[in-house]
């Protein structure tokens, strides 16, 4: 079973892969609900392309088309709801409700752990995490200079102690 | 009208040109992980960070650690090409922790390949 950071990892990978310089992942509890959202400045989608994207298996990467639909399965099965805004040459943005106490729930994972692939490049990736027990937020910017596995590594551990306040994982 | 000589040393000059800028990019040595979904799948993620934290660790100068898209053989992954300066780039095949591990120490510090574990 993929950790929900994994999940995460898939949706940012996706803004890097669609020319985004900056994505944002906001992640808040509150009460019985995680929020999820994912935004960044790439290039977007026209509603076609939307349309087919929600769908198993649709890729303008030649992969296996399995990132947005997975987030839309896990979100509807644990009875909270997902949405896409895009726009051609805007960016997009995607909200995933979760509902905490759902059997279909999955284990969060670590957040550093999940994105430290991404870190070498170049995107600034902002991390606001939000809960009853506190807030934070990351800038990658602020963590990478030059991408050497130096700063992944020490950049991957503060985002996991920092993104640890919903107690043992980043939820 | 250029001479011959003329020609062949403007070329002589111009490869020479070309062959620096060839070895500045590749003065440092890449590793680069497949980070397709079917990569990420396979624990592509625990294999690059596997090798950030040797090669942070060992403190290895020159080193780069990056992620790919899909490298196109799923059943391979992870798939981890690894290109040393003024040497061919090679690929290994279904790498864990361990194999990263054992990469980094035999193939970065002591050069030598790890037949078994590369693509055939």
């Amino acid at each position: 079973m993929k950790e929900l950071a994994f999940h995460i990892l898939d949706l940012v990978s996706n803004s890097l892969d669609a020319g985004a310089e900056h994505v944002k992942i906001s992640l808040i509890l509150e009460k019985n609900t995680y929020i999820l959202t994912v935004s960044d400045d790439g290039k977007g989608m026209d509603p076609e392309t939307l349309r087919m994207a929600l769908e198993p298996g649709f890729s303008t990467k030649g992969t296996e088309g399995q990132g947005l639909s997975l987030v839309k399965e896990l979100a509807e099965k644990t009875g909270g709801s997902f949405s896409v805004r895009s726009k051609a040459g805007e960016g997009t943005e995607i909200t995933a409700l979760f509902k905490k106490d759902s059997p279909f729930m999955i284990p969060a994972g670590k957040l550093g752990d999940a994105l430290a692939p991404l870190l070498p490049e170049k995107a600034e990736i902002v991390i606001s995490v939000k809960s009853e027990k506190g807030s934070t937020e990351i800038s990658t910017a602020e963590l990478m200079k030059d991408g050497s596995p130096d700063e992944v590594m020490a950049a991957r551990k503060l985002i996991n102690k920092n993104t640890d306040i919903f107690g043992g994982s980043v939820l | 009208m250029k001479s011959i000589a003329e020609i062949n040393a403007i070329r002589d000059k111009m490869q020479s040109q070309i062959k620096l800028r060839d070895n500045s990019k590749t003065e440092e040595t890449h590793i680069v992980i497949g980070m397709g979904t079917c990569g990420i799948k396979a624990g592509a993620v625990a294999v690059f960070n596997a090798f950030v934290d040797e090669v942070a660790l060992k403190q290895i100068a020159g080193v780069k650690v990056m992620r790919s898209g899909c490298m196109g053989k799923c059943d391979l992954e992870p798939m981890v090409e690894v290109t040393v300066p003024g040497k061919e780039k090679v690929t290994y095949i279904n790498v864990d922790e361990k194999k990263a591990k054992e990469i980094i120490e035999k193939h970065i510090l002591n050069g030598k390949a790890i037949d078994a574990y590369l693509m055939k």
